[in-house]
């Protein structure tokens, strides 16, 4: 007899929320046997211990079957591959080799490196673009003005990429981070971006003088010793590519519409300056972008939070459940900035933690303070249920943002 | 208290600096942890704890 398992919840009912089906699992079934999106099926976390123990555990495999984009005809997706024709490098690696490649790329995005490297660019561009917003009259949609332009403008710095090739690069991310599209239309995007990184690899690699990121990884991959092979290259510059701008725009998109519903916690934000930092902490835990959660699969039978998990199993741990889970945060559903918090799980756990998250902290707590002191009656153009929200992207964000002031 | 790091797990993520930067640092080329103070004052013992709890790769040992 087959039982029909439950299916991951993915509807909101509000915006700035998770699921609300995440509470009651979360309270009654925080290791679920469920049916993921791609028809797979495997386990459901949703609590911060136990999730924090899957990230961090090292029997449990970052090579793994995607698990949050639909079956097409019956079939499961369960290549390895995270966005089909891309190959997903070192993301999808364990120790030791996992760490190999990313003490490549560390050294640049350590805080000292963001604050004496990138920061004071990020200053000038934020500054510029609220000039360009002020001058360019109401409503503004702040996701084109300021949202999508500082991320692409940031990551195109710290790599060495053009930024004149921003729409393309970025239409091409949005096509393969979209799980409503189909397989070949994901492909389509991942291939574009390929081909862009391998030209631009050839380009670095023709001229000697050429700075940044990938022109650095290029001349390592030179070195008669180096791990780096061409096809680690050009994995690792989409990586950084699409990963640098598109999570980023997602967070500013959303935590200004939070401060925008949420007028006491801007009004502490402005008054006070120093609160910058735990602001934005809090806002990555509450609104935690990556809405499928992040899956891995066990490489031995292992016990997490008293459920035995079987060698092969798939285990997907809910961060934005995980990050509401009242037994880590006392009113979890209430972004609060004088929360005492040591960690999150928004950029992730683990030897995987996200590579980019100092770069992506400089970003918003510059960005933050700075718009809604800028423009002190800042507002929305439009009812909260009208503002049109990225349901489908891997990483939840918003898509139009129409404000005035 | 007494504060140990294992380099070979160290995976940069810089979190040990933001929590404590009188006693981690990051070498510059690989962003593998650098221990400044094994041995922190008082004052900086809740830093320190912060530090090994925010470890994503569990390479910070806290002994007291």
């Amino acid at each position: 007899m087959t039982v029909e398992l439950p299916a991951m919840p993915v509807e909101r009912e509000h915006p700035l929320d998770p699921p609300v089906e995440y509470h009651q699992l979360r309270e009654e079934q925080p290791i679920i046997r469920i049916r993921f999106p791609s028809g797979r099926t495997g386990w459901l976390v949703t609590r911060f211990e136990e999730g924090s123990q899957v990230f961090a555990d090292p029997r449990m495999s970052a090579r793994r079957p995607r698990h949050d984009i639909a079956a097409e005809d019956g079939v499961d997706p369960h290549d390895d591959g995270a966005t089909g024709v891309l190959d997903p490098g070192f993301v999808f690696m364990d120790e030791p080799d996992h760490g190999a490649y990313r003490r490549l790329l560390a050294g640049r995005f350590t805080p000292k490196s963001v604050q004496t490297r990138l920061q004071p660019y990020i200053d000038r561009i934020v500054t510029e673009h609220l000039d360009a917003i002020e001058a360019a009259g109401k409503p503004v949609d702040l996701i084109e003005h300021l949202g999508l332009p500082i991320p692409c403008l940031v990551i195109c710095e710290l790599l060495g990429v053009p930024y004149a090739d921003r729409d393309g690069f970025h239409h091409a991310t949005e096509a393969m981070m979209d799980v409503s599209k189909t397989q070949a239309e994901r492909d389509d995007g991942a291939r574009w971006l390929i081909g862009y990184i391998t030209d631009l690899v050839a380009a670095k690699r023709a001229d000697p003088s050429s700075e940044g990121l990938l022109a650095d990884l290029v001349r390592t991959a030179d070195q008669e010793d180096s791990i780096l092979t061409d096809k680690d290259l050009i994995s690792i510059g989409v990586l950084l590519l699409f990963a640098g701008h598109d999570t980023t725009m997602a967070m500013i998109g959303l935590s200004a519409l939070t401060l925008l519903t949420h007028p006491s916690q801007r009004q502490e934000l402005v008054d006070d300056p120093a609160k910058v930092g735990p602001a934005v902490e809090e806002l990555l835990r509450y609104l935690t972008i990556v809405q499928f959660g992040l899956g891995r699969v066990a490489k031995e039978d292992v016990e997490i939070g008293g459920q035995r998990i079987a060698t092969g199993d798939l285990v997907v741990v809910s961060m934005p459940a995980a990050n509401r889970d009242p037994r880590a945060f006392d009113d979890p559903d209430t972004p609060d900035f004088d929360r005492k918090m040591t960690r999150h799980l928004a950029f992730g756990y683990g030897v995987h933690q996200c590579l980019g998250q100092n770069v992506a902290r400089a970003e918003l707590r510059t960005i933050l303070p700075r718009l809604f002191e800028r423009f002190p009656g800042l507002r929305l153009a439009t009812p909260l249920d009208e503002v049109e929200m990225d349901t489908y992207g891997t990483n939840y964000g918003v898509r139009k943002l129409l404000v005035t002031w | 208290m007494h504060i140990a790091v294992e380099e070979e797990k160290c995976v940069g993520a810089g979190q040990c600096v933001l929590a404590a930067m009188e006693i981690f640092d990051q070498r510059d080329e690989d962003g593998v942890v650098v221990l400044l103070d094994a041995e922190p004052p008082e004052e900086q013992h809740a830093a320190a704890r912060d530090a090994a709890a925010v470890c994503p790769a569990a390479a910070i040992a806290v002994r007291e």
